[in-house]
């Protein structure tokens, strides 16, 4: 088989995979952040309402993807209250829309951004809080300036994973949006789709395409996540 | 309640979600003020309070007359409102940054080149310099005290705050950092709170002491003060039952000190530093008494001194002594009675060599020092 026997890669779906995955990701670190801080921050109160947050944001984990798919569909129909609550702000729909799968694809991964979020929050030694707060430093500098870096290894490990993720999200996806090209038809919809069809050269290619993204974003990982300031101490 | 010249004044109450409450009583003008007492009594609790870390219920804490914390008044300062340098006792460096970056870290809304020069002169002064690009983990723990140090002074704060700045270090290094840090914190000019459990740290470092016991503020005063004469037995039973007196080395000698103390001259075993100004401590039971010179005592050191109190403690009895300077002695009731010991009374005071122990005290206060010697209730 030559080169020019090959079909050319599905563009069109390597786009939207790749739209796809980079807004999950921005939006899971803007809620999850927030929401990882809160769960790990130590409680007085409020422990019950934490712990059903917590169970919550763990679910995906353990639900099969055409269950959590299916319950999305009926949830975001037209007629269900969160159909007619975006209808009402959008004057669209959710199920087969490139929103809908969006939708999908953050409450898929909350687990991926959550855990390494809460994991590194929760490490965190507090009394650096405290020492930057002593040194005159609000409450956001510090954030930025302590938290941030100390806990970066952890955010970067969730933000990579859930990009990873959502790059091979399959079930859901399918579930909620179908199979439109150049509106939720994905990577991994396409290599189902192309497999389905015999077309196993062109599974090959976006297989291979997958892995090369899974193998990217591991030796990513391992890379940003030594903290900068680690590197060259000689140690 | 507040004398003048005071510039903290602290009295409040903070209660833990356990039940148990903690009273802080702290003011100061100046110094060094050591809150001394046994773990767990509460004096890391008064020093988060003061840092604005831990609320209190009740009470008010004030600077140079500002407000900090007022219950009544609703004001809450937080820590970062309160110009404070804290030294907590684990230092608390950032790992992720070196030590100029530690230094510099409070430094950012300054012009780079103000940055640089007082960073390059705090490192300079903490004899940093050649660390400036080393990491906190690969520091010693004396390396890593210096630091911290540099990083709260370097925002000149107008208080500082030290958590058992010494005991993350081991006994031999403590012993070696004791006068260095003394002069240092004397050297700022700033008040000084300091929380140590340790008997020679208070000594050592403190002009002023607050000695607390389960949540409660037992005793106010100078340190000697303190030390020599406690208030009741549960502050004796804490600082021990010690005559803590100011000294002066006047001469060494074969490993001998001669120290001057109110005119009378005491021999004591050398320090290993040169150390001019000194706490000569001796313990009650060391202080032997006798009615006249004794030639077959051994002890070198024999002054007149003219009894002041007899005080019954159990078995022995607690003498009060006046050589030019106080002095408690413990004897047994039987000694007492064989010696007639009534107040104004003259005996011969002695004390082994060995039994001197010197203190080094590096530095005076930079303003006569006054802390209330009355204990709120």
């Amino acid at each position: 088989m030559t080169r020019e026997d090959l079909p050319p890669l599905d563009v069109t779906a390597a786009w939207l995979t790749f739209s796809l995955a980079t807004t999950t990701t921005l939006l899971l670190a803007a809620v999850g952040l927030p929401l990882a801080w809160w769960l790990a921050a130590p409680h007085r109160r409020g422990t019950g309402l934490r712990g059903l947050v917590e169970a919550v944001c763990t679910l995906p984990l353990v639900l099969p993807p055409t269950v959590a798919g299916f319950f999305l569909l009926v949830a975001t129909a037209p007629q269900s209250v969160l159909g007619r609550l975006w209808g009402g702000l959008t004057g669209g729909t959710l199920p087969f829309t490139f929103s809908g799968i969006l939708l999908a694809a953050v409450l898929m991964n909350l687990p991926y951004a959550i855990g390494p979020f809460t994991t590194a929050f929760a490490a965190l030694d507090r009394r650096l809080i405290e020492a930057s707060w002593c040194l005159g430093e609000s409450r956001l500098a510090t954030m930025l300036r302590v938290v941030l870096p100390a806990c970066w290894p952890g955010i970067v490990t969730g933000l990579v994973m859930t990009f990873a993720h959502v790059v091979g999200e399959f079930g859901v996806v399918l579930m909620i949006g179908g199979n439109i090209p150049g509106v939720t038809r994905t990577l991994s919809v396409a290599l189902y789709d192309d497999v389905q069809a015999l077309d196993h050269a062109s599974a090959a290619r976006t297989a291979a395409v997958l892995v090369a993204v899974a193998l990217v974003t591991l030796v990513t990982v391992q890379r940003l996540a030594r903290r900068p300031a680690e590197k060259g101490t000689g140690q | 309640m507040s004398q003048p010249g005071q510039r903290l004044v602290a009295s409040f109450t903070v209660r833990h979600r356990s039940g148990t409450t903690i009273d802080g009583h702290v003011e100061t003008g100046g110094g060094v003020v050591v809150l001394y007492g046994p773990s767990g009594c509460g004096k890391t609790t008064v020093l988060r309070a003061l840092a604005g870390l831990d609320r209190p219920t009740t009470g008010r804490i004030a600077f140079d007359g500002v407000p900090w914390f007022d219950a009544e008044r609703g004001i809450d300062l937080p820590p970062q409102s309160r110009d404070i340098g804290m030294l907590g006792q684990d230092l608390s460096l950032f790992p992720w940054l070196d030590v100029a970056g530690n230094v510099s870290y409070a430094l950012r809304r300054l012009p780079t080149a103000e940055r640089a020069e007082r960073v390059s002169v705090a490192l300079r002064r903490f004899d940093l310099d050649s660390l400036a690009r080393r990491m906190p983990a690969t520091l010693s723990g004396g390396q890593q005290q210096r630091v911290a140090l540099a990083r709260a002074l370097v925002r000149q704060p107008q208080l500082l705050l030290l958590d058992e700045p010494l005991s993350a270090l081991d006994a031999p290094l403590r012993a070696r950092l004791r006068p260095g840090l003394r002069r240092w914190l004397v050297e700022t000019g700033l008040p000084v709170v300091l929380v140590t459990h340790d008997h020679t740290e208070a000594l050592a470092l403190g002009d002023g002491i607050v000695v607390m016991e389960e949540g409660r503020v037992l005793q106010t005063g100078t340190v000697a003060e303190v030390f020599s004469r406690p208030a009741d037995a549960r502050v004796a039973r804490i600082v021990g039952t010690e005559s803590i007196l100011c000294g002066e080395v006047i001469a060494v000698e074969g490993g001998l000190a001669t120290v001057d103390v109110a005119g009378v001259r005491l021999t004591a075993v050398a320090l290993p530093d040169d150390c001019r100004l000194v706490h000569v401590c001796l313990r009650a039971e060391e202080v032997v008494l006798l009615r006249h010179a004794d030639g077959g005592l051994s002890a070198r050191n024999r002054f007149p001194a003219t009894v002041r109190f007899v005080v019954p403690e159990g078995p022995l009895v607690r003498v009060g002594l006046d050589a030019g300077f106080e002095l408690t002695a413990l004897v047994t009731r039987a000694a007492a009675e064989e010696l007639a010991l009534l107040p104004g009374e003259r005996v011969l005071a002695a004390v082994k060599v060995p039994a001197v122990h010197l203190v080094p005290r590096e530095g005076l206060p930079p303003r006569p020092f006054a802390v209330s010697t009355t204990i709120p209730r």
